[in-house]
């Protein structure tokens, strides 16, 4: 399929560029390990407390960390017009963005996978009941925000002042995902697993994320032109 | 079509001077005192017709995102831009009025009732969008009113996805409180209706006038272009 | 150099309208372009080239009109070459990093065969490795005319291409634009001399609008074409467009 093909260049440019400059990757995962030291220091962790903070610190960190990786993502094609050069070629700006969403929430994939030891390790917070749902819970919630992410983040990027607009902009309307990301990952720290919530609020996202999807389709030819 | 959002400005004007005292007095006055909150229940009657209006305005701003993107209609961008300026007005009424409700009802600043939450979401969202406008206001005008109104677009699709979330979260986490109505009286309702009726009308004649205001503005950038333009014209 | 395949009949340009902010820039433009001729547009600053190029290469979307060969259906294989003001590389990758990115892009054949080809021909092979950031202003125009030039396109649209050149990449550029003889190709400059010996014909823009066009069958000499551009140019001095 043309955009998975695009994707996967996009995807290869994009590792080129971390390469050749070495910026993004170490970052990331410093930025977690900080992020995990100073939230244990700020909640004292008690078992019984667990189920109450963990799944925000969780998300919240994967949140932080994808608003840095968005703004660059965009950014490095803008300047230089090289995103005019990339709509040259035969792809329609619906694709492109696609692509990039696809992109991006490969990376988003990445980073949950290298943040969650980490974080698990210093609250000593493994999921007590279910916890293979962890997997399509991260699935979800990573292409939510891959998809809002970067639909957002074309619009932001446009602008001078990207890195403060993007999480102006974005977190708002982040809100109902977050929710249910928090409320599913909760669920799994119960030595009861609930079903019926757990089951809702994945519905919830798997609905979110396609008019998030719909509305990118939709709204890509005003976004990204020169 | 600026004479006759003039003239309907002008009109609403004359209208609203009566009509605002006379819902002064029928909130005060006309509408009964109710039971058990006493007299700070008269809140109510602004904060429900601010809610409203608020909501509604965001509305406009996004028709108006979607006729500029769909058919380049001229001006829609000066009709999101006084709808959400005022939109924000009168949602800052609502947060504002459920605070003190809040406060003098249940001895809390904070009730996360899900419908003023979703108010404290929908402001946050919008004054994005003028902090969007304001961030833009550098670049050439397309590019403005494009990215505007893409925004304006996302931000009211968000809109139900926020308010059914945050039910269904407050669900899990009940709050005994929620600002609503216990039953009302005839008299009561009349004065909402009347009350909601005299904001909307508010919020029209503030809309228009704002719309004025921008039209006249952009008319001096316009004549501003014309005169530079001029000046750069030597080969 | 693989020859560009024709793929569209003809190079049509039918009432092209375009404003910014209140002001008409194009103001209703219909010409054609035919395959193996080059021609030189002209124009004083501000007239118009930059953006009648873009709107042509699909950067920009025209008011009104239409551009033949920017039809959907038309879209899918053609390839358009463009040169404009902006790099359209990635400073921080290196050319062959950049030339693979693009070539992909673009579904290039032979990819690696006509970097190679190219990257020699613009005398950069010692540098093919190096990230462009490190490059020279030159060097990297020389390396975006290589960008345009991978996928063989199927018309050539450069704004300035010779503006900033030194001679070697100026003869680079312009063996690459006359090697092609089945595409159209349409530059901008203010290099009237360079402008008139290069094309087969000549456009003057001013104001958004076609003012004269001329062909070497006419026999012009440089001499008379300089006096009558003047002419324009100064003629219209007090003449306000709509």
């Amino acid at each position: 399929m043309k955009m998975l093909k695009t994707a996967a260049l996009l995807i290869k440019k994009d590792i080129q560029l971390e390469k050749n400059t070495g910026q993004l990757s170490g970052s990331i995962l410093l930025f977690a390990l900080l992020a995990g030291t100073i939230f244990s220091m700020a909640f004292l962790p008690g078992q019984d407390q667990l189920s109450n903070f963990f799944p925000g610190i969780y998300w919240f960190t994967q949140i932080f960390a994808v608003m840095l990786v968005l703004n660059r993502s965009f950014i490095r094609d803008t300047e230089n017009s090289c995103q005019t050069a990339i709509l040259m070629a035969p792809i329609t700006r619906e694709m492109l963005l696609l692509a990039r969403i696809f992109a991006n929430y490969l990376l988003f994939l990445l980073l949950t996978a290298i943040i969650s030891p980490v974080l698990f390790i210093l609250f000593d917070a493994f999921p007590v009941s279910g916890p293979l749902w962890l997997l399509p819970i991260v699935l979800l919630v990573n292409y939510g925000l891959a998809a809002t992410g970067s639909l957002l983040a074309a619009l932001a990027t446009s602008t001078r002042i990207s890195d403060i607009l993007l999480p102006v902009l974005l977190l708002p309307i982040l809100i109902p995902l977050i929710l249910a990301a928090i409320e599913t990952t909760r669920a799994l720290y119960f030595s009861q697993l609930d079903y019926d919530q757990l089951f809702f609020w994945l519905l919830f996202m798997l609905i979110y994320n396609i008019i998030s999807t719909l509305i990118s389709y939709l709204l890509a030819p005003y976004l990204m032109t020169e | 079509m600026l004479d006759s959002l003039k003239q309907l400005e002008k009109y609403l004007f004359y209208i609203l001077g009566i009509i605002i005292p006379l819902s002064i007095l029928a909130v005060f006055q006309y509408a009964p005192q109710e039971r058990v909150m006493g007299d700070v229940q008269r809140i109510f009657y602004y904060h429900v017709g601010s809610a409203w209006v608020g909501f509604f305005a965001f509305f406009i701003v996004f028709i108006a995102s979607i006729l500029y993107l769909r058919n380049k209609e001229p001006g829609c961008h000066r009709i999101s831009l006084a709808s959400a300026e005022i939109g924000v007005l009168f949602t800052t009424i609502v947060l504002g009025s459920g605070m003190l409700w809040g406060r003098s009802a249940w001895n809390t600043w904070w009730t996360w009732d899900p419908r003023l939450t979703t108010s404290l979401i929908l402001w946050l969202m919008y004054l994005g969008y003028l902090f969007l406008r304001l961030a833009l206001q550098g670049e050439e005008n397309e590019k403005q009113q494009r990215l505007a109104a893409v925004f304006g677009i996302i931000a009211f699709v968000n809109v139900p996805l926020v308010f059914f979330s945050i039910r269904w979260w407050r669900t899990i986490h009940p709050v005994v409180i929620e600002i609503g109505g216990t039953g009302l009286s005839p008299r009561m309702i009349q004065v909402l209706i009347f009350s909601v009726l005299a904001i909307s009308m508010l919020y029209l004649q503030l809309v228009s006038l704002r719309i004025k205001q921008l039209k006249n503005k952009d008319r001096l950038e316009k004549i501003q272009n014309i005169l530079r333009r001029k000046e750069g014209m030597a080969p | 150099m693989i020859a560009g395949k024709n793929r569209i009949s003809d190079y049509k340009i039918s009432n092209l309208k375009f404003s910014r902010d209140g002001l008409n820039i194009i103001n209703n433009i219909s010409m054609e372009l035919s395959p193996g001729q080059i021609t030189a547009l002209f124009g004083p600053n501000g007239s118009g080239k930059t953006t009648f190029l873009k709107l042509l290469a699909g950067i920009w979307t025209p008011d009104s009109g239409e551009i033949s060969w920017l039809n959907k259906s038309n879209l899918k294989d053609f390839n358009i070459g463009y040169i404009g003001h902006e790099l359209f590389l990635y400073k921080d990758l290196t050319a062959r990093e950049n030339l693979e990115f693009f070539g992909q892009l673009y579904n290039t054949n032979d990819l690696n065969k006509k970097i190679k080809n190219l990257i020699k021909e613009a005398g950069l092979e010692l540098w093919l490795n190096e990230p462009v950031r490190k490059y020279s202003r030159g060097m990297q125009q020389k390396l975006t005319i290589c960008r345009v030039f991978l996928n063989s396109p199927d018309l050539l649209l450069l704004d300035e291409p010779f503006t900033g050149l030194d001679s070697k990449s100026t003869n680079f550029l312009i063996k690459l634009i006359t090697q092609n003889k089945e595409i159209p190709v349409l530059f901008t400059s203010h290099n009237l001399r360079q402008g008139f010996k290069l094309a087969d014909n000549w456009l003057i823009l001013k104001a958004g609008k076609i003012i004269e066009y001329s062909q070497k069958q006419n026999n012009n000499t440089l001499d008379t074409f300089i006096k009558n551009y003047n002419k324009i140019l100064a003629g219209d001095l007090l003449d306000e467009d709509a």
